[in-house]
Order: structure tokens, then C-alpha cells, then sequence
């Protein structure tokens, strides 16, 4: 009984860290979809997003607030980037916006070190948290947040996907951009939009990843970003419910190696025998090349 | 309503098109032909804004659009039927219907455009529901001039369109562009087949190696030597 109790508060928090790994995954599912590059600055975005929603809350005190700051800050240098860089090197060889992207990923580190200090910053809403008490079962309403916020956005984005316009004219520039181009779609346009919805959801993966480890760094991108390109290269490059799940297998594969296993090795090596494992199993990703 | 004038295209150092001049007046269907490699292909990218024109220009219902980019010139009325179809393979038949309808103010515009094509294609409909990468290829044929037709197209640019069919459904997509025509749309049509290119066409183009050779009305075109003897075989003849 208590054994039981145990491994399924280990899935639980597996599901809640999976979903930051999803969040993060699914902005870069479609950049990857749609420009066929690996944004590792994606990273520095998600950056970005924790000091803009730190600097806010300590500003104002409103939860409220300082999402929206990091959910406007993030689109804001998502569409920068997109704008400066992607597109203007869109006819380039795609090593090329790559080593610029792993650049301005650096940058955005550095930058935010410099401006706010090399250490840890204390992250936390006040009067949100604690947990929920269920018999013996306790969860943590944190992690409890940040799976069903992730949930409930990756739906909404897949429904945009496949219900409106502007979401097939997107998976149709993924799958045939010249083609897309030919037939009236505003590249840059879909591009920009594509840009400000993935770098939010980089925003909101950075709070929860703050809340959750009660703390935010100049370098909290860089284990997140390369298990956010193991979820994708999982999910498949370009899914967005690949991405979703992708994430959070990942994220409970890791809790229960960790969990039964750390003693063999640490938790950062579990998340690339995990996707060894599947990529044996499934090349193609979990969902192949489906939205 | 379409005046490509004296356009060059190059792929690397290797010229595509070289000075190439051809017309295209409202209500017309005139046809492009040409070997493999003629440049045929590039030409319709050249009009479609696919490749760049390095000199020449692309003059269309008065507007020289050649520094447009592609989607600002579908949206000046140029339709588009891409060689090889080029299908978008994971959207279903009418969400590759829907992105052709790009200039639909509204989801009734949408509707009422989807039924009109539908009505011309009922096969498409049939197959609403069906991802694009599983239909026949005549059927993929019918959906990439489908797709054109949603957004109501002044001119329909037609890249090969009996491309890897079989005769029987050659005929059957050739009716379809016949019905078009009788609708009175303008198209400018580009192809190997000559014989079915010549059953529709008003007129001819002869398009070799980059350069327009012969220009004639459909008539002429049959009882031209070259064209009869060789794109048509020697032996052929025309009622
Ligand atoms: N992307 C490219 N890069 C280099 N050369 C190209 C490219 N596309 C076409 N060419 C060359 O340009 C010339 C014209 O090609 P194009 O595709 O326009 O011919 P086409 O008349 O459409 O031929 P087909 O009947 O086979 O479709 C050919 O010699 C071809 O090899
Ligand atoms: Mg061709």
C-alpha cells in the first residue's frame, strides 16, 4: 500500500515536470514544423520569460500580471527573432540559422546573468501552493497546475491547428511551403503568428518551471532545452500532441528511474536512455507526422 | 490581362529562360509546349513569383508584378496548379480546398465556394474527409485545380496537369479544363501533350530550350510541320 501510494506520487510529479518539458516542447514543434530548424534559442526566450514574470510580480504583487508580462515579453522577442533572424535566412543551408540560434541562445543568457546576477533568484506566488491532502495521497498543487495548464493549452492549440484558418494555412506551410506561398499564404504573417503562440507557451513553462523549483537562473534554459528536443525528436518533429506526450512520458520515465535507479545513474542521463529506448522501438517518433 | 515580356531566368549560371515574351488575353486558353527541360515549369514560376526574374518583367491586368512576392500575387488573381500536383499530403481533400480559398472574406464565402467546386468535382466531395496523400492520382489532379478555383481566379496557371496519368483519366481531367473554359476562365496552360494541349488551347506557344520558337493560333499550330512532325508523330493528323 504505501509502496503504491509512493510510485503514484512519483507519476505525479513525472506528469508535472513532463508537462514544463511539453510546454517548452511545443514551441519548438512548430518552428520545427514550419521552418524546419531546431530554435535553441527557444531557450533563451523561456529565459527571458521568468525575469519578465519575476520583475512584474515583484513590481506589483498580481499573479495576473506577471503572467501576462511573461506571455507578452516571450512573443515579443519570439517575433524579433523570427523577424531578424528566421526569415531573412529562410533560402539559407539550415546549419546556418542553427549556429545563430545556439548564438543568441548564449547571448540571452549572458545578458540576463549580466543584468540580473549570475544566481538563483527566489521564485514564488505568494498564497499559491501547499497541497492537496487525499487520504494518504498527497499532491502538490504546483505541479497539479502545471499539468492541467498544459493540458488545457496544448488543446487549445491544437484545436487552433485544426479548426481555423489560420491554423491550416500553418500546417499547410509546414508540409509544402512553397506551394503554401503559391496559393496565397502570407509567410510571414503565419510565420509571426507561430512565433508569438510558441514563445508564449515558453513563458508559461518558465513560471511553472520557477514555481515548481521555487527559483529562476540566467542558465535554467539549458537542461530544459535539450529534454525539450528530446521530446520533439519523441513526439515526432512537429506534432503538437506528440510533443504533449512526448513531454510527459518523458517527464515520468525520468521521476521513476530516478526515483527506483539514482544510485545506477543521474537523472539528466535517464531522459537520453529513454529516448534511445523509443527511438529503437519507434523511429518515426510516437505520432509520426500528424499535428 | 497576363504580359510576360522578354523575362530571363537563371538557375545558378545556368540560364532557364532566355528572354522569354508571352501573352495571355481575358477569356483565352493558351498553351505552352515543350520538351523535358524546355522550361516550361520555370516559366510558371517566373509568373508565379517562385524563382527570380532577372531581367524581363511579369505585367498582369496592368500591374507590373514581377518584385511581388507569390501570395500578394495569388491574391491579385493568379490561380495556381502546381506540376505534380503538390497536394498538401496531411490535410484532409476540403482543408486543402479550405487554404486554396485564401481571399474568402467569411465561412459562408468558404461554404458556398466549397459546394461550387464540389458540384464541379463530385468525386471530391465523396471524398471530403479523406487525407489528400491517399487519392488516385486523377482524383489529386482534380483536387490541385480544385484548390485553385477556391480563391476565384482571373487566370489559372496549369503546370502539367496529365502528368503521370493514365489516357482515360488524361481525357477526363481534358474535360474538366474544357468545362472551365466554357465557363470562360482564362487559363494558361503548360505541356507535353501536345494533342490534348491543342484540343483546348486558342492558342500555341512552342517553348525550346528557354526560348519561345514558334507562336501560333490553335489551327495554324496543328498544320505546323515542326509541330506536326515532331510533337505530334509524323504520321498524325487532325480533323
Ligand atoms: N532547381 C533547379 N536547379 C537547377 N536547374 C534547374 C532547376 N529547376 C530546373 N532546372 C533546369 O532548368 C531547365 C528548365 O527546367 P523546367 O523544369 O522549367 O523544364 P520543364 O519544361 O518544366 O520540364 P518538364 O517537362 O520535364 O517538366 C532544365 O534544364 C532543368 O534541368
Ligand atoms: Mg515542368
Amino acid at each position: 500500500m504505501g509502496a503504491l501510494v509512493e510510485g503514484l506520487a512519483h507519476i505525479i510529479s513525472g506528469l508535472a515536470v513532463g508537462s514544463i518539458y511539453a510546454a517548452m516542447a511545443l514551441g519548438l514543434t512548430l518552428v520545427y514544423g514550419l521552418l524546419k530548424i531546431l530554435h535553441i534559442a527557444h531557450a533563451g526566450v523561456f529565459v527571458v520569460g521568468a525575469y519578465a514574470a519575476y520583475i512584474a510580480y515583484s513590481a506589483t504583487g498580481n499573479i495576473a500580471i506577471a503572467v501576462l508580462a511573461s506571455i507578452a515579453a516571450t512573443s515579443v522577442y519570439g517575433v524579433i527573432l523570427a523577424k531578424s533572424i528566421y526569415l531573412p535566412l529562410m533560402d539559407k543551408p539550415r546549419h546556418i540559422p542553427l549556429m545563430l540560434s545556439i548564438a543568441i541562445y548564449l547571448l540571452t543568457e549572458e545578458v540576463v546573468a549580466n543584468v540580473f546576477g549570475h544566481y538563483p533568484k527566489g521564485f514564488r506566488f505568494h498564497g499559491f501552493g501547499g497541497s492537496l491532502n487525499w487520504g494518504v495521497l498527497r499532491i502538490d498543487v504546483t505541479g497539479l497546475t502545471a499539468i492541467l495548464v498544459t493540458l488545457a493549452s496544448t488543446l487549445a492549440l491544437w484545436l487552433l491547428l485544426k479548426r481555423t484558418r489560420i491554423g491550416i494555412s500553418s500546417q499547410a506551410l509546414s508540409q509544402d511551403m512553397e506551394t503554401a506561398k503559391a496559393l496565397g499564404v502570407n509567410v510571414p504573417r503565419v510565420v509571426y503568428i507561430n512565433f508569438a503562440l510558441g514563445s508564449a507557451f515558453a513563458g508559461i513553462a518558465a513560471i511553472m518551471y520557477g514555481l515548481y523549483y521555487g527559483s529562476i537562473s540566467p542558465y535554467m534554459g539549458d537542461v530544459v532545452a535539450y529534454k525539450a528536443l528530446v521530446v520533439i525528436v519523441l513526439g515526432g518533429f512537429g506534432s503538437v500532441m506528440g510533443a504533449l506526450l512526448g513531454g510527459l512520458i518523458l517527464g515520468v520515465a525520468e521521476e521513476l528511474l530516478t526515483a527506483y535507479f539514482s544510485y545506477i545513474l543521474p537523472r539528466e542521463a535517464y531522459a537520453f536512455i529513454v529516448l534511445i529506448v523509443l527511438l529503437i522501438l519507434r523511429p518515426q517518433g510516437l505520432l509520426g507526422r500528424r499535428v | 490581362m497576363l504580359a510576360v515580356n522578354d523575362v530571363h531566368v537563371y538557375y545558378g549560371t545556368i540560364a532557364a529562360l532566355r528572354g522569354v515574351t508571352v501573352k495571355v488575353d481575358e477569356g483565352e486558353v493558351v498553351a505552352v509546349i515543350g520538351r523535358n527541360g524546355a522550361g516550361k515549369t520555370t516559366l510558371i514560376k517566373a509568373i508565379m513569383g517562385l524563382v527570380n526574374v532577372v531581367k524581363g518583367s511579369v505585367v498582369f491586368d496592368g500591374e507590373d508584378i514581377t518584385g511581388l512576392p507569390p501570395w500578394e500575387r495569388a491574391k491579385l488573381g493568379l490561380g495556381y496548379v502546381p506540376e505534380g500536383r503538390r497536394l498538401f499530403p496531411y490535410l484532409t481533400v476540403e482543408e486543402n480546398l479550405i487554404v486554396g480559398a485564401h481571399n474568402a472574406r467569411s465561412r459562408e464565402e468558404i461554404k458556398k465556394r466549397l459546394e461550387e467546386v464540389y458540384s464541379l468535382f463530385p468525386r471530391l466531395r465523396e471524398r471530403r474527409g479523406q487525407l489528400a496523400r491517399t487519392l488516385s492520382g486523377g482524383e489529386a489532379q482534380m483536387l490541385a485545380i480544385a484548390r485553385s478555383l477556391m480563391a476565384r481566379p482571373k487566370l489559372i496557371l496549369m503546370d502539367e496537369p496529365s502528368q503521370g496519368l493514365a489516357p482515360i483519366v488524361v481525357d477526363e481531367i481534358f474535360n474538366k479544363i474544357m468545362e472551365l473554359k466554357r465557363e470562360g476562365h482564362s487559363i494558361l496552360l503548360v505541356e507535353q501533350n501536345v494533342k490534348k494541349a491543342l484540343e483546348v488551347a486558342d492558342r500555341v506557344y512552342l517553348l525550346e530550350t528557354g526560348k519561345i520558337v514558334i507562336e501560333l493560333p490553335v489551327e495554324e499550330a496543328k498544320n505546323h510541320p515542326v509541330i506536326r512532325e515532331v510533337y505530334l508523330g509524323a504520321k498524325q493528323r487532325y480533323k
